[in-house]
């Protein structure tokens, strides 16, 4: 469990992290969780909420937690790395959410949202809630997860960084597992909402979708779902999102995913938009233009059934109606096939791209749906997906598994 | 969400009458009768919609029905585990509908909520409702003790679905008596022990009886458990028999006062104090009961 702050670029992770070592495929413990133990007895921190010794909530310890270390920061508070007494060989992920500074709210939206949704659902690669503890008097909470060793946004800057591509194997069954995730959570009515790289992991090699803080249940909804404002981090909204769709479906999941498989491909994001903030109304020119100059202008081509419901475009905000000479100027097979070794690397690359391209479909009516991606030819070609650990590969061969995420000390 | 009702946490957490009748041990220990449980556990519910009825700007009702409905079924799962007398329901009936305003996705602010319980209380003389740390600390202990358990299948489109397929929508006694035999059993624990279905189904079966409508012919036609849908509409039945008044603010104070739980000061807000209709306990009989039901939790 990995919640990252949610404007995409940021990270506040691991200035003080350890030496990165390689997880082994059975549960060896994270790295560095050993010097844990005794650091930072300093004043407790501003955190919020009454801390022990070492900064670890009291919440944590009270219900007989073994705190290792942080492995994640968020405005919501922290994620610490954990052991339960019950199971000291099990390593846990709690996501401890700071008392609310406006404590008329209550227990926050996010979380409950989050611990509705992860109590109702229940799939392999749906991340699962294994605990729930709240402490009344100060208000704070806690969720406990399965300890996921990385997540996607690591697994990126991991290869970025080494410039080497992901192998074939592990990326297809990365996708075809976030797929079956994604086709379960449709199935059942939830849209999540949020889908980056960073919030999905990876828990022993299986690929699981994390971080259902603005995720919505869409069955018969009794408010309709723009009232929640602005949902999904800019380089993944979809274009009807970018447009002010007031009714959107799955299909601004799948374009998410479509843009997460093109980013394992690239090692960079896809659509890097620059976000316009601080006006009350969010249109995103930047990342619309991007979008536009690899996919064509909307009037260009036969324009999709509803677009002239869309705000934006009906009233040709920032002037978008118009299409601008840099539109449909990327050829974007052609960009990927340069850019990518990992897409080269397979047998039929036309496959790849046809799967990615059903996906980032401009008219969200037109966009493959998770179930139908599924089905898609380049998951019964070789090689196979894997259902269970991504790593896994045919004929018994192991790919090797990435590092584990930065762990560093309570303070 | 669940696909369906039949996967989801809410219909494994259906429960029996045992487990039912098992529930509030402390309370019948501190002097409460089945009746007078029964009768709280309608009267809050009445409160719950009450207040969720007053909370209204233009006619347009910030809390709708089915928010009532699912805080109803909060109130009712927390005690199952939990006494009247070790967790006051006068602050866990306005948290239960907090909570729901939320994970209904249609959210109130705590401080009009707390306005508006107040007017009720000083208008209509309902119980004085809890300040603002009180309501908040009764909300985090309802997430607790529901751990989490937040999803609920409302019966509303169940019954909606109904009334278009049996053509019924055009009989409008009968779709009114069926809505309010629907809102009434939340006032039973009628939604802890069936589906959502089958309630709703219940609430029409009564409601073409009571209008003398015959719906035989359109039930024949469906697949579903009639043992089941009898019982409610049986349970229904019997509930407005005996039940069909909540009891008064005051008799709710009166059994409350016997599991020692205090009155609450009455609100700020200005009202004559005349109604706040709650005569108060003798003192000393107060503190005997404070300590019978203090003895009760410990043990």
């Amino acid at each position: 469990m990995a919640p990252k702050p949610a404007s995409g670029a940021g990270r506040s992770l691991g200035a003080r992290s350890s030496a990165l070592s390689y997880h082994q495929q059975t549960a060896a413990p994270p790295a560095n969780t050993q010097q844990q133990h005794g650091v930072g007895t300093g004043p407790a921190s501003a955190a919020g909420g009454s801390q022990a010794a070492g900064g670890v909530p009291s919440l944590l310890l009270a219900k007989g937690y073994d705190v290792l270390g942080i492995i994640g920061e968020g405005t919501f508070g922290r994620v610490y790395l954990a052991r339960h007494s019950s199971q000291p060989g099990r390593f846990l992920a709690l996501k401890h959410m700071k008392p609310p500074q406006k404590e008329y709210e209550g227990v926050c939206a996010t979380a409950l949202r989050e611990v509705m949704l992860l109590k109702a659902l229940c799939h392999p690669n749906i991340v699962s809630l294994d605990g729930l503890h709240i402490s009344p008097a100060e208000l704070s909470l806690c969720l406990a997860f399965p300890y996921a060793e990385t997540d996607l946004y690591d697994v990126i800057k991991h290869h970025r960084e080494r410039q080497t591509a992901m192998l074939p194997h592990v990326f297809k069954s990365a996708m075809y597992q976030l797929l079956a995730g994604l086709a379960y959570l449709h199935s059942n009515w939830v849209l999540h909402r949020d889908l980056k790289p960073s919030n999905i992991l990876l828990e022993q090699g299986r690929l699981k979708i994390a971080d259902f803080g603005l995720a919505r249940s869409v069955r018969q909804p009794l408010e309709p779902l723009w009232n929640n404002g602005v949902v999904v981090t800019i380089w993944y909204r979809a274009p009807e999102l970018l447009l002010d769709a007031k009714h959107y479906t799955g299909a601004v999941d799948v374009w998410a995913v479509g843009c997460i498989m093109a980013e394992l491909l690239l090692l960079r994001p896809l659509f890097q938009g620059e976000e316009r903030k601080g006006s009350q109304d969010v249109f995103q020119d930047d990342q619309l233009n991007r979008i536009f100059a690899a996919l064509g202008h909307p009037g260009s081509q036969s324009p999709w059934a509803h677009l002239e419901s869309l705000r934006h475009w009906r009233e040709d905000t920032g002037g978008c109606r118009t299409r601008k000479p840099e539109h449909g100027s990327i050829n974007l097979k052609q960009m990927l096939w340069e850019n990518s070794p990992l897409l080269r690397a397979f047998p039929k690359p036309d496959s790849v791209l046809d799967l990615l391209l059903s996906m980032l479909s401009l008219d969200p009516s037109g966009r493959i749906t998770a179930a139908a991606a599924l089905q898609h030819e380049w998951f019964r070609q070789d090689p196979l997906p894997s259902g269970d650990s991504v790593f896994a590969g045919q004929h018994g061969r192991q790919a090797p598994a990435y590092p584990q995420r930065a762990v560093r000390p309570c303070q | 969400m669940a696909a369906n009702f039949w996967t989801s946490p809410q219909a494994k957490a259906l429960v029996g009458r045992e487990q039912l009748r098992q529930a509030h041990a402390g309370d019948r220990l501190a002097g409460l009768s089945e009746r007078q449980i029964a009768d709280l556990h309608a009267h809050f519910v009445a409160y719950m919609q009450q207040l969720a009825r007053s909370m209204a700007t233009d006619a347009e009702p910030l809390l709708r029905q089915r928010v009532v409905g699912t805080a109803a079924v909060y109130f009712r799962k927390f005690y199952l585990r939990r006494d009247f007398c070790a967790a006051d329901p006068r602050l866990l009936a306005p948290a239960c509908l907090f909570l729901a305003s939320k994970t209904e996705e249609t959210p109130v602010h705590s401080k009009l909520l707390l306005h508006y319980a107040r007017r009720l209380c000083t208008k209509h003389g309902a119980l004085p409702p809890p300040d603002l740390m009180q309501l908040v600390t009764a909300e985090a202990q309802l997430l607790e003790q529901l751990a989490g358990d937040l999803l609920v299948f409302s019966p509303y489109p169940s019954l909606s679905r109904f009334l278009q397929d049996s053509r019924l929508s055009a009989s409008q006694k009968t779709c009114e008596a069926a809505w309010s035999i629907l809102s009434d059993s939340y006032r039973t624990p009628l939604h802890l022990l069936h589906p959502p279905h089958i309630v709703a189904l219940g609430a029409l079966c009564l409601a073409g009886a009571i209008t003398q409508l015959d719906l035989r012919a359109w039930l024949q036609g469906l697949d579903t458990d009639f043992a089941q849908v009898h019982e409610v509409a049986a349970e229904m039945l019997t509930f407005y028999e005996h039940h069909a008044t909540p009891i008064s603010a005051a008799t709710a104070q009166q059994h409350l006062d016997l599991l020692g739980l205090p009155p609450l000061p009455p609100p700020q807000a200005p009202g004559p104090p005349q109604q706040q209709a709650r005569p108060p306990a003798p003192q000393q009989q107060q503190q005997q009961q404070q300590q019978q039901a203090l003895q009760h939790q410990q043990r």
